[in-house]
């Protein structure tokens, strides 16, 4: 791959910004690496957490037999493990994402975004995978944590084409068995879909203990919808058509559009799951970073409470 | 009915489908647009696609509408009873000059019959080639009507002779004549111009609804042109004269009383008002009278025994000289030499058969009554000259001397009068045998019971005799009650006239020519023999009207206005005579009266009654002179309103002027223009339709 190919992708300025935070899972995963992730199984781990008076059954291996000649009691030492994270980003490319009234069509943007966030995971020494699905999935790429695997995933966000009809909740339906526990599912799609069907799938996968976070792009035409003259609008996903007045429908389809997109936060907020609504026309890296930054806040605020 | 001055411009109501052909238009070419969320777009179109619907119709009509008014108001639309016609568009115009006596009154120092015809020419002045246009006027009116000619010098000569009139507007014959003249034109244009003062005198409302109903059966437009320039004009009038005379009496003074209107807004004070006998001015005095109000001036007059007083009441001068002065003629009153015959005399007078016919002949002293009789019996009657007597009275007389007899017959024949009442002297077979002729054939006495008496029939008050009871109560004259008259035989043919029958239809006075004179018939008894009618009073004014009828000396107790234009009747006439005699009138003309042979009852006529003045009959038995005067409504200057004449002809056939009209001018303003309402209307429907798209985005 060419180097300016790839710089398209995740631009330094963009990631030189992303660099300076730090991804952080809500929840702890299991990993085999070690990484900036906590893990819960505390013992084998480099970072010192704290010490626990010793009771019957703990492991001898973690007495501080520092703290034992200095006090004469028996404290465990307790540490906290790094440990890598199970991500997968799920990239809808259906014929709705092709739509793009501006530089950048739903799916460019949705592929960059996907980059960049794989990009950092894998900084972070977290496995990385990539689900492409259209009505069915298209390209499944397991996750990694070599860093030569973000070339892999690169190169399985080139070249492709927004088409076909979307089925997020058959993807997930088929996925929610495949993907790992507590592992980190990133969802990147405009999810023009039965929103209750979705956020059913969704729920399924939040039993699993996983972390969703939902990616929702749209493109500012679909949400101002700043159509004058009478036109045929066709769809981009099957052949359906229908003559409309923009002017006189404006209302109720913005009205439409809202309450869809409203049943969705709702349904996100219920079950936990973080709902992010972008605009096309939103710089990436504005958008990147409020996510970052909200997570981190989350995040912190966790183990504060935790502590 | 709606026409169009510009119909080419209709072709835009095609218009009407553009907003149609566009939206199908638009929606072929409606730019194609992929677009990812259309399932919102679906869902929101059936959400509204009622509303949508209801409202793309509500713009499609709206829209339509408005290429529809704005077509039709480039069409120029107006609202009238015929088309709307260019205004060079040929014509037939009837002129109507109103030439009343109202029109010379002076106003900017000329008359409104000089601006009449000033503005008439004008108008003809204006006409083109292919034009028509003729002149009528309230007097004279011809009996051919004056056909619609091209000839503008033949009009304009034909306003040039128009004089003013002493004649009233009768505005709905002028206008059904102009009508009739009208109707016959194959012009596009017809109109009526009528140039007149628009006083309400001659707007008669009934008469009026035949004239609109005229108008718009021929599609004729009435223009109305006010030469007065629509200014109010006042005038002062004597209006009324009224005489009061006793014509049981030969007294030589007349009360006469002159009635003034004020038709102005003013009140008049110390108004001068003279009377005049022949040009003499003999009394004058003043009056004071309100405003629209009327006062009476009383003259006591000395009246000249001689023939033919007339005279005049007159006050100053004003704007319309013409009703300034009104005329006057007193009767003239001649003595009547009556020989009665008292066929049954009395010692005691009441008894005699002529009492009380002497008293109802000269009711006051004998030199105060222009009666006089001459009372005689049978036997004085032999030495009397009947040639010497107007009238000679046979009362209940059995019989006459053979020489006698045969000198009434020839009195009579010679045109004579001969009065019959009959009594139980009469003996029928005498009579028939002896005054053949001169008394119906008599039959028989009837008798009545006098709790069943007979009495008067209706009395047939149009016959010359009886006109002075046409005011009299029925009751009064049905009063008398008859307990014996003769019977006559009905007679065939000739000239008899029943002049009053009884209530059973029995002639009561029969009437009867013989030669140039005449004999009257009276079935009962003149004295209360066989009636009680002398002493009823009717009796008393009855035989003095018997005794003036039969010697042609009919007066009227007080005056009857002969108005210019009125037939006049003569009071008295031998049909052998009537040819003999001519009506000299105010300005020296000779006229005759006519007789319509067709109806020998009714008198003969004199009709050229034509201006004011005193009217003086020549070639007759007696002089005879008579007044006529203006119609004094005619004074009464007061106009009509615009309104009120389009109440009564329609707002859609008329207009007004106040100034001189040209053609053109006046074809501008034929009908109802209804495109401002029409652009209006577009700008309304325009308003609308910017409302209901604004209210779609």
């Amino acid at each position: 791959m060419k180097e300016q190919d790839t710089i398209q992708w995740y631009d330094p300025a963009i990631l030189s910004k992303i660099s300076n935070m730090t991804l952080r899972a809500r929840t702890v995963v299991e990993g085999t690496f070690s990484g900036i992730h906590k893990r819960p199984h505390k013992g084998s781990s480099i970072e010192f957490l704290e010490h626990k008076e010793y009771s019957p059954g703990d492991e001898i291996k973690h007495i501080d037999w520092k703290v034992l000649a200095r006090s004469d009691k028996y404290h465990l030492k307790q540490f906290e493990d790094e440990t890598n994270l199970k991500a997968y980003i799920l990239l809808d490319t259906s014929g709705s994402m092709g739509y793009g009234s501006g530089a950048m069509t739903k799916l460019e943007y949705s592929r960059t975004l996907a980059a960049c966030l794989s990009y950092l995971l894998l900084m972070q020494s977290d496995a990385t995978g990539l689900i492409i699905f259209g009505g069915d999935i298209i390209k499944y790429i397991p996750p990694r944590t070599k860093s030569s695997h973000l070339q892999v995933l690169i190169q399985a966000l080139e070249g492709l084409k927004a088409q076909g009809k979307s089925d997020i909740s058959g993807v997930l339906e088929k996925l929610t068995e495949k993907m790992s526990r507590r592992s980190l599912v990133i969802i990147i799609s405009d999810l023009f879909e039965d929103a209750g069907k979705v956020i059913k799938k969704l729920r399924q996968l939040r039993k699993r203990r996983c972390e969703v976070i939902l990616f929702q792009v749209l493109d500012s035409h679909e949400l101002d919808f700043p159509f004058d003259e009478l036109t045929l609008f066709e769809s981009m996903e099957d052949s359906s058509q229908v003559m409309a007045e923009p002017r006189a429908i404006k209302d109720a389809y913005q009205a439409e559009l809202g309450n869809f997109i409203e049943t969705l936060r709702q349904g996100c907020l219920e079950n936990q799951i973080d709902h992010w609504l972008i605009n096309t026309s939103t710089p990436l890296d504005h958008a990147l970073l409020k996510y970052l930054t909200t997570r981190e806040r989350l995040s912190h605020a966790r183990i504060t409470a935790r502590l | 009915m709606m026409s169009f001055i510009s119909p080419i411009f209709l072709l835009g109501l095609l218009g009407v489908s553009l907003p149609i052909i566009i939206h199908m238009v638009g929606r072929r070419r409606a730019p194609v647009y992929r677009f990812s969320a259309i399932e919102f777009i679906l869902r929101s179109q059936k959400k509204v696609e009622a509303r949508l619907r209801l409202e793309q119709l509500l713009l499609l009509l709206l829209r339509a509408a408005i290429i529809a008014l704005i077509a039709m108001a480039l069409a120029k639309p107006m609202l009238r009873a015929g088309p709307v016609l260019a205004p060079d568009a040929p014509s037939c115009s009837v002129l109507i000059v109103d030439n009343s006596y109202s029109m010379g009154y002076y106003f900017k120092g000329e008359t409104l019959l000089e601006r009449d015809k000033e503005w008439a020419r004008q108008f003809v002045g204006s006409l083109s080639p292919s034009d028509e246009a003729c002149v009528i006027t309230v007097f004279p009116t011809p009996d051919a009507a004056p056909q619609p000619t091209a000839d503008k010098d033949q009009t304009l000569d034909s306003i040039a002779r128009i004089k003013p009139s002493y004649y009233t507007t009768d505005l709905s014959a002028l206008l059904k004549r102009a009508l009739s003249i009208i109707g016959f034109s194959k012009k596009q244009v017809k109109r009526i111009l009528l140039f007149t003062d628009l006083t309400k005198n001659g707007w008669n409302p009934d008469a009026m609804k035949e004239v609109k109903k005229s108008l718009d059966k021929n599609s004729v437009r009435l223009h109305i042109v006010d030469v007065s320039e629509g200014k109010p004009l006042s005038n002062v009038s004597v209006s009324v004269l009224e005489y009061e005379y006793d014509w049981t009496r030969k007294d030589e003074q007349v009360l006469l009383k002159a009635t003034v209107d004020n038709f102005t807004d003013t009140p008049i004070k110390d108004l001068l008002i003279k009377a005049r006998i022949g040009e003499e001015e003999v009394a004058q005095g003043f009056l004071q009278i309100e405003p629209w109000a009327a006062a009476t001036k009383e003259f006591l007059l000395d009246i000249p025994r001689d023939n033919n007083a007339w005279g005049s009441v007159e006050i100053p001068a004003d704007s319309l000289p013409v009703d300034d002065k009104r005329f006057f003629t007193i009767p003239n009153v001649k003595d009547i030499r009556v020989l009665v015959v008292d066929g049954a005399p009395s010692i005691n007078m009441y008894q005699s058969a002529t009492f009380y016919l002497e008293k109802a002949l000269n009711p006051a002293r004998l030199h105060t009554s222009h009666i006089h009789p001459t009372v005689m019996n049978t036997q004085e009657v032999q030495s009397a000259n009947f040639k010497e007597y107007d009238l000679i009275v046979l009362a209940n007389v059995e019989k006459l001397d053979a020489t006698k007899v045969s000198e009434l017959k020839t009195y009579t024949a010679e045109g004579g009068n001969v009065f019959f009442c009959l009594g139980d002297k009469v003996r029928p077979e005498y009579y028939d045998l002896n005054f053949t002729g001169l008394v119906p054939r008599l039959r028989m006495e009837v008798e009545f019971p006098r709790e069943k008496p007979l009495e008067f029939g209706t009395l047939d008050t149009t016959h010359t005799l009886l006109k002075v009871f046409a005011r009299e109560r029925k009751d009064v004259l049905s009063s008398p009650h008859f307990y014996k008259v003769f019977l006559v035989e009905p007679e065939m043919g000739g000239n008899i006239t029943n002049i009053i029958n009884y209530s059973n239809g029995t002639p009561a006075l029969i009437e009867m020519p013989y030669g140039k004179g005449r004999s009257i018939t009276f079935t009962s008894t003149i004295n209360r023999d066989w009636t009680d009618l002398p002493v009823k009073p009717i009796f008393l004014p009855l035989v003095q009207q018997i005794c003036r009828y039969m010697t042609n000396n009919l007066i009227e107790s007080t005056t009857r206005d002969v108005l210019v234009g009125e037939n006049w009747e003569l009071p008295f006439y031998s049909r052998d005579k009537i040819d003999k005699i001519e009506v000299l009138d105010p300005k020296g003309n000779l006229g005759r009266p006519v007789s319509d042979k067709s109806m020998p009852a009714e008198p003969p006529i004199f009709s050229d009654t034509h201006f004011p003045g005193v009217y003086k009959l020549r070639g007759g038995e007696t002089a005879i002179s008579f007044a006529v005067n203006v119609d004094h409504g005619e004074g009464n200057l007061s106009k009509i309103s615009a309104s009120e004449v389009e109440n009564l002809l329609g707002k859609e056939r008329i207009s007004f002027r106040i100034s001189s009209p040209v053609k053109g001018a006046e074809g501008a303003v034929e009908g109802k223009r209804l495109w401002p309402t029409l652009l209006l209307a577009a700008l309304c429907v325009l308003c609308l339709e910017a409302f209901v798209s604004w209210r779609r985005s």
